[in-house]
């Protein structure tokens, strides 16, 4: 099984006459796992709706494995985002909601199911509307990586799930990837706990697209400096900070920008330990409204 | 960590339209036509034996009455199909032309099976009806025996009228759907015009049970129209159905 390539030109969407989408122009390459990140009502979930043929993008074109993906019958059923709603038979028992995905998805590995769900304690006899939030959000996740579809999106998959249930996700993701490469999108706001597994980010503000790019490089547009606050304070001097954290008498700062290396090197050289910078940091800076925008 | 299995076969063998109609069968054909039969018959007999412990002679069917039910249980489950079901279906990658195709061949199945038994029945009534020396009338009280135009042309005519009672509801939901609440109820008396079509046109008064009984008969060619109508609107449904957005707070 192959990943599915992902490329949008100048895709818009528009709500009546309220814009969610504009000029989105980006490329997902397969078999990598993309970040996509963005605050409440960036259109993270808008584009993904998108991409699922869920709705019809009213500008520009959408291209999954070479291909317009509404109702394209094999582009469609190869296709998964798995969204808060669920979108399950809330009626119909667990298992039966596996019997449907049998018939709804070419890939679908049943007894891969299962033992997910064993693995996170979920009764196949259960309906639904049964379930805790965190119990939706795993069944989600288990709905997810079972179909191992081509392109497969996890909108907020996360919610509601304590922390040893999302640990337990993201290793199976990455294990599950690993065997089985594919295209993976993963939409999330707790970017601390999922940064390490994105190869690529892309960052949505306001409906438009703010960056796209390797991971990487991402955070080499900045840097952490940690160590005793008084000399923090001196090689951040002139830096543009973007986070700041204080444990005692101990602080980090984040600096954004294109950071001079003998600076970098100094810093070391005074103690102060250098590192990348966190993406959390990045995003909240990049997205955070700017003066004439707030005074606007 | 848990154990990884084999991939399974990666290729489909089974139509998206064909999975979706098995599922749908089995839900509404099973769950909702077989019970709502093993329901009613067995209430429609009790009813009939109170009543005539009470008069002197039964002249109107029982099972006649249960065709409202025929006709407005499956409606109803119609407008749920269009609204609860279609965004179930899209959003697990199965295209919405295999929905329509899914839909409109379980609302003919549901349409055809319950014309089917509820004639099945009429004639086991008929026979008892016969063997008791009563008359066995349409629930309109007017005394004409409800086969007086053939046993097939009535069941033909429930058929009909209950895949027009489907396919309204099919429509109501999705404009409900796709339009809202305002312009789904504005849109009422065009997603209702099938049931009224067949209602008013395609069946004969005195030969057959219908709620309109008064209009009847004021065409020959009404039957033929009423199929056209019918065909007509499992194409709008078509169109309404084709590039409908799917939102996450209606699935």
């Amino acid at each position: 099984m192959n990943g599915y390539a992902v490329s949008t030109e100048n895709l818009g969407l528009s709500y009546g006459r309220t814009p969610a989408l504009t000029d989105i122009t980006v490329n997902l390459a397969a078999d990598r796992i993309h970040g996509l990140l963005g605050r409440n009502g960036a259109g993270k979930t808008t584009l993904m709706s998108v991409l699922a043929s869920l709705r019809r993008a009213t500008r520009g074109t959408v291209r999954i494995d070479g291909q317009d993906p509404f109702e394209n019958q094999s582009v469609m059923e190869n296709v998964c985002l798995i969204r808060e709603s669920g979108d399950l038979l809330v009626d119909e028992r667990l298992k039966t909601n596996l019997t449907f995905l049998e018939g709804a998805r070419p890939h679908f590995d049943r007894p891969y199911a299962e033992s997910l769900m064993e693995a996170f304690r979920l009764n196949p006899r259960k309906k639904p509307q049964a379930l805790s939030r965190g119990q939706a959000s795993a069944f989600g996740a288990i709905v997810g990586l079972a179909t191992r579809a081509p392109l497969t999106m996890f909108d907020e998959v996360h919610l509601g799930m304590d922390a040893p249930s999302r640990q337990r996700f993201y290793n199976e993701l990455l294990t599950d990837f690993a065997e089985r490469p594919r295209t993976i999108v993963l939409s999330s706001h707790l970017i601390s706990e999922v940064e390490h597994m994105l190869e690529t980010v892309t960052i949505l503000h306001e409906g438009r697209l703010l960056l796209s790019g390797e991971a990487d490089d991402l955070h080499a547009r900045g840097a952490t400096l940690t160590g005793p606050a008084a000399t923090v304070d001196q090689h951040a001097s002139g830096l543009q900070v973007v986070g700041t954290r204080n444990l005692g008498p101990t602080r980090q700062v984040t600096v954004f920008g294109d950071l001079d290396e003998q600076a970098l090197e100094a810093a070391e050289h005074d103690g102060l330990q250098v590192g990348a910078v966190p993406l959390q940091d990045l995003f909240i800076h990049l997205t955070e409204p700017q003066p004439e925008e707030q005074a606007s | 960590m848990t154990t990884t299995t084999a991939a399974p076969a990666t290729t489909r063998r089974t139509p998206q339209w064909l999975s979706a109609f098995g599922y749908l069968t089995g839900a509404y054909v099973y769950m909702l036509t077989l019970w709502f039969w093993a329901i009613v018959l067995p209430a429609t007999a009790v009813i009939i034996f109170l009543v005539s412990r009470n008069v002197d002679q039964v002249t109107s069917s029982g099972v006649a009455f249960s065709h409202h039910g025929a006709l407005w249980f499956p409606f109803s489950i119609a407008i749920i199909l269009s609204v609860t079901y279609l965004p179930i279906h899209v959003a697990n990658g199965m295209t919405r032309r295999s929905f329509t195709q899914a839909a409109l061949l379980v609302n003919v199945a549901v349409g055809a099976l319950n014309g089917v038994i509820a004639t099945l029945a009429l004639l086991v009534e008929r026979e008892i009806y016969d063997s008791l020396g009563w008359v066995h009338g349409g629930s309109d009280g007017a005394g004409i025996p409800v086969f007086n135009g053939g046993v097939l042309t009535y069941g033909f005519g429930l058929v009909v009228l209950f895949t027009a009672g489907q396919i309204a509801g099919s429509l109501v939901g999705i404009s409900y759907y796709r339009l809202g609440g305002w312009l789904g109820t504005i849109a009422l008396p065009l997603s209702l015009l099938p049931l009224a079509a067949v209602g008013f046109l395609g069946l004969g008064r005195g030969v057959q049970w219908n709620p309109w009984g008064w209009t009847a008969d004021i065409a020959p060619w009404g039957t033929a129209l009423a199929i056209a109508i019918l065909v007509a609107a499992a194409g709008v449904f078509h169109l309404l159905v084709r590039d409908v957005p799917i939102d996450s707070k209606k699935a």
